[in-house]
């Protein structure tokens, strides 16, 4: 015990030791005493060089008290020659800074535009800040951010990449999702208003180059950018600090409570030069200029450029009318509920001109054989095996069909399938085809999938029975039933907010249909969405409620009565296929 | 009473006088002066003179009520030199954190120490906890002694709760929004008691300086004095648990008067109870001085006991220093009430508590933890058999160590699955 306890008391003192000797020499002491010695080599003045040899290390710090929230920044007690002219051409961390107009050490300090950790005196923490610091030293091509916090003047030259960074959150959409206060007001994403202060220069980056990077479930959609454009997104975002320190609080509070304006202006979005050159252009010419420039591509494919997220807007000229993509523009979600696409805060005029360019646009070329013409026109959705993952596919609510699917496809009728495709699917990004395709080609495109993609047999269906009208009257009684029923039997997939979200529904491929989709909800007649629930609808999880849940026809009535009821589409049931909703 | 012998020589002497005014005893070479050591020394004085030899053995013990008591000291030491940077302030917490990690000497490693050794005594004082129930060493007589010590397990899983709020960054400041939040789920106090622990609706200024002051002040206090309470019923309990067999076969009575009944009061009880070892007055200054080979298998503290302590503070400070030494204390962003990460996780130990309360917040939150809480106190109480103690998993405690080695295991599960497990939204994932 006695000679354990003796190794272990001289382990401990020696110990001991180390660690006053540790924590007593810094490294920074190392560079101060260089800096001296080579100062003092540099000087010809006696006086100059004894004062020199004088001189200990010790802690330089300036305490900023200008900028908001004092800082306090050590920065120097390393970097001691950054205003001694001599040291241009030195190692770091024994270089001198340039020469910057009108912005001393002792004010302005370091990190308030270089960022890092000012009160640390060794190089990792002073750099990095240690873990999960979000201010790290900012890279010399980011520095334009902090630069931007004073110089907030619109046209500042001497920030070119936070300018550009600028241009592209309009042109590349962003500000349709995200607000930024004062500038954009999208409630799709996160507010930016403050992610320069908030996240690292890296996250930024990463985020932009692949929004999934750190979270899976993102819908952002990834941009096709540039490694140029994405520095100067990143720079401009680094930029948007909220806090500005040159401003008084009180500013940026005012800023951050205006209201939110139904639209911003033109010359916001795409520059003020461009907004005046458009003015007096006619509206087909104006569409023709503006549509690159207000974010459009960035998701959608027109000619040549493609933003490889949502639909082709080719064919939209005969697909669609100028009532629909008005309806659309000021609300895409009226036509397509799960429509990833944001409003857009654009004057009615700008849609306006926007309608009439795509309107004007004549039709590309059609292929000649089928198999050609899948390619072109459904591989983009439906993918180039029709398994419904096309390019865009994962981007669309609900999924574009699975067409390998046999159970699926083989018990839906011929001529159901080319009605679909002629008229398309109201409430889902299915558009009318066979506007594009006349009908020969329709029925030929039809047989070539049906010949093509489906795998697999499905049984037939035989003698159902459906009803033609609801056989119960639509009144609150049968609503209140059928609403019994749906909590009992159909929220698990459905939702309890109906909506196709239910627990269940992550598991479930196709997904759930959403019950709310009124658009979709209008077209069906009141005998298929019967004949779908009474013998459940093959190649898809929903099962036949009228066997496994033993409902009969009446309860079934209850249920699409209370369907019908979230939908406001109440008495009588439609029975005829309506487009659109009623214009705004 | 000597004579002065005058200023020169009491200046000559000076050295020599006030050492021996210090040191009352010179190296003790006797047992007589083994004895006065211990009982003539404030710090030495609450050990018994002697300890019986089964209480030294390092495989009984393992060291860990001295391990424990020697973080405590760690903690109370680096602790007190934190307080000189330290300032509870929500604007100045996080940069005094920042000068401590990279400008002020030691201060990066008084942090490291006193972060770790708050983690090491939470983990050393739950082993302390097991070991004294698979030893059934909180049988009668020491039943109360058992609670004190849950008392004093659920105070340091207090004192290091409050310390996680002081560095005020993101980690701190969400762990104990979390934390604070499972309180609040007790039913009808939850809320009242979270309000006075915060001082407020959310985590702020009012709960830094709330948990300042008990971190600092106020649970350090009650744990010194609780402390000290716990070391002496351990010798008014008679020394730590053993089993019957580490006695000395009952010899003859040395005299036969004593038990005739002809020897009356302290002298009969000096003989007769021989295994009473807090005769210290009886022993050193009474009328039978049993110092000498009485048959009772002790022998003297000093040196045996007090060098098998130092040994094990040593070992301590050894183990806290390198380790300190090797792994920085985390230090995250400054705490920003706006930017919950995902997910916001309590201290470890709290993990296995946030884990039951991603299953039902009543039951996971108060409901099993009052149960486990009171389960340990009443422990002694409900299990009164004598068998078995101070043996290690004694055959004749099998269901109760059962039940405790299964209490124990549902415990770490629970933390490691909190732990390593859980990511964003509370969802399983793989930690590798």
């Amino acid at each position: 015990m006695r000679t354990a306890l003796a190794t272990l008391s001289i382990i401990v003192l020696a110990l001991h030791g180390f660690i006053y000797y540790e924590q007593l020499s810094a490294r920074w002491q190392d560079h101060q005493s260089q800096y001296f010695r080579e100062a003092a080599e540099q000087s010809d003045n006696a006086a100059v060089r004894a004062a020199l040899a004088d001189r200990k290390p010790q802690i330089e710090q300036v305490i900023v008290r200008s900028f908001g929230q004092p800082r306090v920044d050590r920065c120097m007690t390393c970097h001691i020659a950054v205003d001694d002219p001599r040291f241009v051409k030195a190692d770091q961390p024994l270089r001198t800074h340039p020469a910057i107009k009108g912005h001393k050490f002792e004010t302005f300090g370091c990190t308030i535009c270089h960022d890092g950790q000012g009160r640390a005196v060794d190089a990792e923490h002073a750099h990095t800040g240690g873990h999960d610091w979000p201010w790290p030293l900012l890279a010399p091509e980011l520095i334009e951010a902090n630069c931007v916090q004073c110089h907030t003047e619109p046209d500042w030259p001497y920030a070119p990449r936070v300018a550009a960074g600028r241009r592209l959150f309009f042109q590349r959409a962003c500000y349709t999702c995200h607000t930024i206060a004062g500038l954009s007001y999208g409630s799709v994403g996160p507010e930016l208003t403050e992610v320069g202060h908030k996240r690292r220069a890296s996250y930024i980056r990463e985020k932009i180059e692949n929004p999934r990077a750190s979270n899976p479930t993102s819908t952002m959609p990834r941009q096709d950018l540039q490694p140029e454009e994405v520095l100067a997104l990143t720079a401009f975002l680094k930029s948007q600090q909220a806090s500005n320190v040159a401003r008084a609080p009180l500013t940026s509070f005012v800023s951050a409570q205006q209201q939110r304006p139904e639209w911003l202006p033109l010359a916001q979005i795409v520059g003020p030069a461009l907004a005046t050159s458009v003015e007096p252009m006619p509206p087909v010419e104006r569409g023709a200029a503006l549509l690159p420039q207000v974010g459009c591509l960035s998701c959608h494919r027109l000619d040549t450029r493609d933003g490889r997220v949502a639909p082709d807007l080719d064919f939209t000229a005969v697909q669609r009318d100028r009532e629909w993509l008005m309806v659309h523009f000021n609300d895409p979600k009226k036509v397509v509920p799960g429509s990833l696409m944001p409003p857009y805060p654009l004057p009615d005029e700008v849609f306006d001109s926007l309608s009439q360019y795509l309107l004007s646009r004549p039709l590309p070329a059609l292929p000649a054989t089928p198999a050609e013409q899948y390619a072109l026109l459904c591989a983009r959705c439906h993918g180039d095996k029709g398994k419904g993952d096309g390019l865009i596919g994962p981007y669309l609510d609900p999924r574009p069909r699975d067409l390998t699917k046999g159970a699926f496809m083989k018990t839906k009728s011929r001529e159901r399938l080319i009605a679909s495709l002629t008229d398309g699917v109201p409430g889902t990004s299915m558009a009318p085809w066979g506007k594009v395709l006349g009908p020969e080609r329709t029925a030929a495109l039809i047989d070539y999938v049906l010949g093509t993609f489906p795998k697999g047999s499905a049984r037939e269906p035989k003698g159902r029975k459906v009803p033609a009208a609801n056989p119960v009257p639509y009144a609150p009684v049968s609503v209140a039933r059928g609403e019994a029923i749906f909590l009992d039997r159909c929220w698990g997939c459905h939702g309890k907010k109906a909506d196709g979200h239910g627990p269940n529904a992550e598991d479930i491929v196709p997904r759930p249909r959403n019950l709310r989709n009124t658009p979709f909800l209008r077209s069906v007649t009141y005998a298929r969405l019967h004949e779908s629930i009474k013998y459940g609808v093959q190649g898809t999880a929903m099962p036949a409620a009228g066997f496994d849940f033993a409902l009969s026809d009446q309860q079934i009535g209850d249920l699409i009565n209370f369907i019908y009821s979230l939908n406001g589409l109440g008495a009588p049931a439609p029975q005829t296929a309506q487009l659109l909703p009623t214009a705004r | 009473m000597s004579r002065d012998p005058g200023l020169l020589a009491n200046l000559r002497d000076l050295p020599k006088n006030v050492w021996r005014s210090l040191f009352r005893n010179p190296l003790p070479s006797s047992d007589l002066g083994r004895s006065q050591t211990s009982f003539a020394n404030f710090f030495l004085h609450i050990h018994p003179v002697k300890t019986h030899v089964h209480s030294l053995r390092p495989t009984y013990t393992f060291g860990l009520g001295v391990i424990a008591f020697s973080l405590f000291i760690i903690l109370a030491a680096s602790g007190i030199l934190l307080m000189f940077y330290y300032v509870p302030s929500v604007e100045q917490a996080h940069d005094r954190m920042l000068d401590l990690s990279g400008t002020v000497a030691f201060g990066v490693l008084l942090r490291n120490m006193h972060r770790w050794a708050a983690h090491g005594m939470v983990a050393i004082v739950l082993l302390h906890m097991a070991r004294v129930f698979f030893t059934g060493s909180y049988k009668a007589p020491r039943e109360f002694n058992w609670v004190i010590g849950i008392v004093l397990l659920l105070l340091t899983f207090f004192a290091s709760f409050t310390g996680y709020l002081l560095p005020w960054d993101q980690l701190a400041y969400w762990a104990i929004t979390v934390g604070t939040a499972i309180a609040a789920y007790a039913p009808g106090v939850g809320e009242l008691m979270r309000f006075v622990l915060l001082g407020d609706r959310i985590v702020g200024q009012e709960a830094l300086i709330r948990f300042y002051v008990l971190h600092v002040a106020v649970l350090p206090a009650i744990i010194t004095i609780l402390v000290g309470v716990h070391f002496w019923r351990i010798r008014k309990d008679g020394g730590l648990s053993r089993p019957a067999s580490a006695d000395l076969p009952e010899a003859q009575p040395a005299f036969p008067e004593a038990v005739e009944g002809k020897l009356e009061g302290l002298a009969a009880r000096s003989k007769l109870q021989k295994k009473k070892s807090f005769g210290v007055l009886g022993m050193v200054r009474g009328p039978f001085n049993k110092v000498g080979n009485t048959p009772d298998n002790t022998v003297y503290s000093w040196p045996h006991l007090f060098a098998a302590e130092l040994f094990c503070f040593a070992l301590t400070v050894l183990v806290i220093l390198v380790v300190a030494m090797v792994f920085n204390a985390p230090l995250e962003a400054p705490a920003d009430p706006t930017h919950p990460p995902n997910p916001s996780k309590a201290p470890w130990y709290f993990l296995g508590l946030q884990e039951m309360v991603s299953y039902s917040a009543f039951w996971g939150g108060v409901g099993i933890p009052t149960l486990f809480v009171l389960g340990l106190l009443l422990v002694p109480y409900l299990d009164r058999g004598n068998k078995g103690v101070g043996e290690w998993f004694s055959r004749h405690r099998l269901l109760a160590n059962t039940l405790f080695v299964l209490f124990l295991l549902v415990n770490l599960v629970l933390i490691v699955i909190g732990t390593f497990f859980r990511g964003p939204n509370w969802s399983l994932v793989t930690p590798w």
